[in-house]
């Protein structure tokens, strides 16, 4: 998967900025100037790929018998 | 996807703040000490002024910004390492051009900014429009 740093900037001036592809917390590190340069973050969502080491494959287990 | 940020932005660098006028059509007037506005306060109880502004700071700035057809400006003042926008937005003229709140100037400021940035750290960036604003897509 291409590693991207998409930045979605809406007509009210709000700033979205997501990461696609870096697995682990790298991703943090690799968008940081951004954040750094814009203003400051509002707020944080981690996804799983975030929890993820690289080149291991992340798998959520789901209990089905309660 | 890893994470997602959201940002609110703050303008700290007049470089892009003056390629964001470019994009917008505006005019950026550095060093111009005041710009032009109604002049007096309307209902200051209603209208709150931005942090570290009186209302004896009205009409004075840094620098300004002028938009073509408006007959008011946009001043641009300096606090600390940050850059406040002061606009009347009773000029319909200056609203539309700028967007509610100056939206679309801090849209135009925060394009900017990120490709300038994105460039020096030699990413590949490509700009889309969305239904909602600018994306733009940085590669490494």
């Amino acid at each position: 998967m291409a590693k991207q740093i998409i930045v979605d900037i809406d007509n009210t001036g709000e700033v979205r900025i997501e990461t696609t592809g870096f697995a682990g917390p790298v991703c943090l590190e690799e968008s940081q100037f951004l954040k750094g340069l814009l203003g400051h973050e509002t707020s944080r969502c981690l996804t799983p790929m975030f929890y993820q080491k690289n080149d291991v494959e992340l798998r959520k287990h789901i209990n089905l018998c309660g | 996807m890893s994470h997602v940020s959201k940002i609110e932005v703050e303008i700290n660098d007049l470089a892009s703040l003056k390629k964001a006028c470019q994009r917008l059509g505006l005019e950026f007037c550095a060093g111009q000490t005041t710009y032009v506005w109604y002049g007096r306060l309307v209902n200051p109880e209603s209208t709150p002024l931005p942090e570290g502004i009186t209302e004896k700071d009205l009409g004075k700035c840094h620098h300004a910004i002028h938009i073509p057809n408006a007959s008011y400006e946009i001043g641009v003042v300096q606090q600390g390492t940050k850059f406040l926008l002061l606009a009347d937005y009773w000029d319909t003229r200056l609203k539309i051009a700028i967007g509610d709140n100056g939206g679309k100037l801090k849209q135009a400021y925060a394009v900017e900014r990120t490709i300038l940035e994105a460039r020096r750290r030699n990413y590949r960036v490509i700009e889309k429009k969305t239904d909602t604003g600018i994306r733009l897509v940085l590669s490494a």
